[in-house]
């Protein structure tokens, strides 16, 4: 049987396709005589089963994010772990990806059918390769710039008539990209923790490739001033941006919406004074009216971008609000970066209070958001910094959050460095805004799959924890401060151990007094015990020591206050600063108590070394409670001198 | 190099020695040795030549300067104290069953099949075989928990939930198809095929073109000899129990071209059955699809006894016997034809029993001493008489006459049971007597 070979009386075919006309057919009987409809079946995308089941799953907010294992021996914590974790099993790909790169002959297994082109080596380009038109077509399309700028100058060399219809595409291609070749999108991890560029300096090449192309075109369309103009505005070209763009208008030639976008965006580049600049993105808005060109959301968002960059003239607020009401008119939708920008016009540090946040999200709230501008994704960090540091409101930031949890919104985060600076400001306004307890809840939730405190908010939350006397707290915070790396941090086991010092033992809480020692023994040990090559390590400091001996000595672990003591004498250069008076009498009390008297008397000597007033007192005290040695007599007369009165029953002090 | 060149070394050592105090020497393989007190090299001159014959000279010589104040060594030398690296435990959090919540989302903590985690799963389950004494394995480093598929990720909330979400691509049951005798009745057709997903780079799989047809019988429209003729050509893909036609198509290497074969097929079928061929009209006595009674040995043989007995009024005796002969070989021997059977044989040749009458005309299974089976020794033992009484009949009961009588047992009131219990034997012999009895 033929594959071609069709059958002569496919009356069959109609039952199957669901249409109801077997009675019509001789062989099938059995009229019918009502007609079924079957519905039409719902289209869908090969993706959106997938879709509507992952939209069943809610957020986890005690396991970690399933790039890692869930495991607590594999999963990573503090932020330095989560993305070296991340990074490292990326690299491992890129490993493998490299591999097939450069040896692409070992790999002759091709599974795949139908082919799949992602998962071929890419193929490189040689000097003296027979490339044609169509090479260069493939290129393109699949935006390899690279070999792009490598197949085009084979081309050249090689006299290959190249139409301008492509060399339109290899122009929008090498001005959208300025001739660098991007991060592969594969490489999920390197962009979420990339850095995102920030410069404010011309990137733009001169005299490259790009412009090389534009001046072989034969005809120069339109489209191509348009590519140029628009790649030199975003790699801030600006000045022969600006000469392309006069060149246009003496010649007449139309250019379209997203060029003058990228004109107006760099409007303050070429301009000094607010109003100065503020006249030349009017300029542009005219000059778009009068060649009837239309306005789109990105008009709109260039605009507010020109705004927010003169953002501390006087008239940019009631300007910004203009351009909004003139656009909503226009039928133009804002996206979230039309709000980003008005955030940035509105809140300003040493400006005055604006509640726009709130009439924002009341316009927004429940609703759910697709890309618009990549300037999306900067509308929720800066949203929250505003709750945060500029109207200071928690209800603000739960609202912003909520509407950051609805449906897909969270895609919206940006990458890590946003990520953490939203979780940085939310937590921290949670801190200072909610009761300990109540904190305590967001604190649980968060840490620390979904944010890894910074040491400056640790010591926030520390801080929190010692002022409300919510020390059952310590212990958690404690054992999450060393998986974070932040043990080694000379503030925070500073203000770990004051904190510590507000606990009073008494016979209603043993449980709570044996964790806390429990700390403050374990901070000891691993102060003593870290590694003398490490760079940043936490060097005790006198008080640090004296709250060490405090909370050991007042929780009952004496032991551990003499071995602080030894240390502290033994090694006095190791230590900034002395132990306090009051922690040496603590020591020096529950010595005398015990009836320790080397103990009593190291402590009266490192007193006197360390030049307390209260060694005379303390002396004296010693002297009285306890039966000294000769030998201890010695020592102290010889550390304490005439200094110290002691009573006549004791010998001299040898002179 | 080796010797000669040691030898010529050690003689120019010698010549040179008492002459110059410093000198330096290049070998005839180009290494240089630097050479600093004559004299006291003239001691250690064996040591030189050896450290030439052998390795880097300078190298030799450090190691010389090296080894000076080599303390002697009595005994086994000592090994030093290897102290193992101590490793530090990892810092890490306690299990995350800890901190989940009574009242928590089990289905987005484990949102897809993985296999058993003991710090993500909160329950203390058990699995494995216990060691002697001890109880049976926790979930902790439990290999049995974590070989065998879990169904965590489908827990009844989340199927719920999954339906829902997938609502939403269904479109409503078309009015109309609400029984299954409506759908067959609009749908007579059944087409099925298999779509197979892999996580592999290829989509193909071979068994992804076979394509079934399934048709019910009763839904094509065919007449008699059509339904026979199709029957015949399709052989055994008709299963007569669900008077279902199965097609399989597996030739072509795509499904659509597999349906479409089946369709081909179905049609050409149908076709082919309504057609009358001029060489069906040869079909003889052998090539009949059933039996037929008219014209039979059979209704020759009834007709014999009918007309013997001098029965008047024998046209409905004979239909009914025809027709029960008819199901006898058409449907099958079985329990209720053969009693059938019986019953008008008896019928035909005027045989009655008094104690049988209300019993003989309802069917009955045996409940034997040695067998529940009907179909067992019982049936077999039933059968067996019901032939050969028909022989018996049909060879003409004349000669019969003359031999033994076995008068049936006294206490076998239920004739079916009496004959059940008595051997092959047995039972032919006193079907004789009972005969001979009836006819005499």
């Amino acid at each position: 049987m033929s594959a071609l070979w069709r059958p002569p009386l496919p009356f069959l075919r109609l039952i199957a396709a669901g249409i109801s006309r077997a009675s019509q057919h001789r062989g099938l009987g059995t009229p019918a005589g009502d007609t079924i409809v079957i519905p039409k079946r719902i289209q869908r995308s090969p993706t959106d089963i997938l879709q509507a089941l992952a939209g069943t799953v809610g957020q986890d907010t005690t396991g970690p994010h399933y790039k890692y294992s869930d495991d607590p021996f594999l999963s990573p914590y503090s932020n330095l772990t989560k993305r070296s974790y991340a990074l490292s099993k990326e690299s491992g790909r890129k490993a493998a990806r490299w591999i097939r790169e450069k040896y692409p002959r070992l790999f002759s297994h091709r599974p795949d059918d139908p082919l799949i082109e992602s998962f071929q080596p890419k193929q490189q380009y040689q000097e003296g390769e027979q490339v044609g038109v169509d090479t260069l077509v493939g290129v393109v399309a699949r935006g390899e710039v690279a070999n792009a700028v490598t197949v085009y100058h084979l081309c050249k060399n090689q006299g290959v008539a190249l139409p301008d219809e492509l060399l339109q595409d290899l122009l929008e291609l090498l001005c959208f990209y300025n001739e660098e070749e991007q991060v592969d999108v594969e490489w999920v991890e390197e962009r979420w923790y990339r850095q995102a560029s920030t410069t404010t300096r011309k990137t733009w090449k001169d005299n490259s490739l790009a412009e090389e192309v534009f001046a072989s075109l034969t005809t120069r369309e339109p489209a191509a001033y348009c590519a140029l103009i628009r790649g030199m505005a975003q790699y801030l070209q600006v000045d022969r941006a600006w000469q392309l763009y006069q060149e246009c208008r003496e010649k007449g030639i139309p250019l379209d919406t997203g060029t003058h976008n990228a004109l107006i965006r760099v409007a303050s580049f070429l301009r000094d004074a607010s109003d100065l600049r503020w006249q030349l993105v009017q300029e542009l808005l005219c000059t778009m009216a009068e060649r009837d060109v239309q306005p789109d959301l990105g008009t709109l968002n260039a605009t507010l971008e020109a705004l927010a960059q003169v953002s501390g003239w006087r008239q940019a607020r009631d300007l910004s609000l203009k351009v909004l009401m003139e656009f909503h008119q226009l039928g133009i939708k804002p996206s979230l970066a039309t709000y980003y920008y008005l955030l940035l016009i509105h809140c300003r540090d040493r400006g005055p209070r604006s509640d726009i946040l709130v009439g924002i999200l009341d316009q927004l709230e429940g609703q759910s958001f697709t890309l618009q501008d990549p300037k999306d994704t900067s509308f929720f960090v800066t949203a929250m910094e505003v709750a945060r540091n500029h109207l200071k409101s928690l209800k603000v930031a739960e609202r912003v959050d909520s509407l950051l949890h609805l449906g897909d919104n969270h895609l919206f985060i940006g990458d890590s460095y946003k990520e953490s600076v939203y979780y940085r400001h939310y937590f921290a306004l949670s801190c200072s805004s909610l009761p300990i307890d109540e904190f305590m809840q967001v604190y649980d939730k968060l840490v620390p799959h979904i944010y890894t405190p910074e040491p400056g908010i640790m010591q926030e939350v520390l801080e929190a924890v010692q002022t409300s006397g919510a020390l059952h707290y310590l212990p958690q915070l404690w054992s999450d401060m060393v998986t974070f790396d932040h043990s080694s941090r000379d503030k925070l086991v500073g203000l770990m151990l004051a904190a510590l010092t507000h606990h009073h033992p008494s016979p209603d809480n043993p449980q709570l007094t044996e964790r806390l020692v429990t700390i403050a023994k374990d901070i000891w040990t691993r102060v003593q015990e870290q590694d003398p090559n490490r760079r940043n390590r936490v060097t005790w400091t006198g008080q640090m020591l004296g709250w060490v001996v405090e909370v050991v000595v007042r929780c009952g672990e004496y032991q551990t206050a003499t071995e602080v003591l030894q240390e502290a004498t033994t090694t006095p250069q190791a230590v900034l600063g002395v132990l306090p008076a009051p922690s040496l009498t603590a020591l020096l009390s529950a010595a005398l108590h015990r009836k320790d008297t080397d103990t009593a008397v190291a402590v009266v000597l490192y007193a006197q070394d360390a030049g307390h007033q209260e060694t005379g007192q303390m002396a004296q005290q010693v002297h009285s409670s306890l039966p000294l040695s000769n030998q201890h007599l010695a020592k102290l007369a010889s550390a304490l001198g005439r200094d110290v009165y002691l009573p006549h029953d004791t010998p001299a002090p040898a002179t | 190099m080796g010797s000669s060149s040691a030898r010529s070394f050690s003689t120019l050592l010698e010549f040179t020695a008492g002459y110059v105090t410093s000198v330096r020497w290049i070998t005839t393989t180009g290494k240089k040795v630097y050479v600093l007190d004559m004299r006291a090299q003239q001691l250690l001159r064996p040591l030189a030549c050896r450290s030439l014959a052998t390795s880097h000279p300078r190298a030799e010589i450090k190691a010389a300067a090296e080894e000076e104040f080599r303390t002697l060594e009595i005994g086994r030398k000592k090994r030093e104290r290897f102290t193992a690296k101590t490793f530090k435990p990892a810092t890490m959090l306690p299990p995350r069953y800890k901190q989940q919540k009574t009242d928590q989302d089990w289905g987005s903590v484990w949102p897809a099949a993985r296999t058993f985690h003991p710090a993500t799963v909160p329950f203390p389950v058990r699995q494995g075989y216990p060691a002697s004494g001890q109880p049976t394995p926790d979930k902790w480093a439990n290999a049995e928990l974590m070989k065998i598929p879990n169904f965590l990720h489908l827990t009844p909330p989340v199927i719920k939930r999954q339906c829902e979400a997938l609502k939403k691509f269904c479109t409503p049951w078309p009015a109309g198809l609400e029984t299954t005798a409506k759908q067959e009745k609009h749908f007579p057709v059944t087409v099925s095929k298999s779509s197979y997903l892999h996580s592999s780079p290829t989509i193909r799989d071979p068994k992804a073109r076979i394509v079934t047809l399934k048709v019910h019988l009763r839904s094509l429209d065919l007449d008699y000899h059509g339904r026979d003729k199709l029957l015949r050509l399709v052989g055994e893909r008709y299963d007569a129990d669900t008077d279902c036609l199965t097609l399989v198509a597996d030739r072509c290497p795509l499904s659509q071209q597999n349906y479409d074969y089946c369709q081909y097929l179905l049609t050409v079928l149908y076709n082919e059955s309504m057609k009358t061929e001029p060489w069906e009209h040869e079909k003889e006595l052998v090539d009949l699809e059933k039996y037929v009674w008219e014209g039979s040995p059979s209704q020759a043989a009834a007709q014999n006894v009918v007309t013997a007995r001098g029965i008047n009024d024998a046209e409905e005796l004979l239909k009914e016997y025809g027709q029960v002969v008819t199901d006898l070989h058409n449907e099958g021997e079985d329990e209720a034809t053969v009693l059938r059977y019986q019953e008008s044989v008896m019928k035909l040749l005027g045989l009655t029993d008094p104690q049988d009458t209300a019993t003989a005309s309802e069917p009955k299974y045996i409940q034997g001493e040695r067998g529940q089976d009907k179909d067992g020794w019982v049936g077999q033992a039933r059968r067996d008489w019901v032939v050969r009484g028909v022989k018996l009949w049909e060879e003409g009961c004349e000669g019969q006459r003359d031999r033994g009588v076995l008068q049936p047992p006294a206490q076998h009131h239920d004739k079916n049971r009496a004959f059940a219990l008595l051997s092959l034997e047995d039972t032919s012999r006193h079907l004789r007597a009972f005969q001979k009895t009836q006819i005499g």
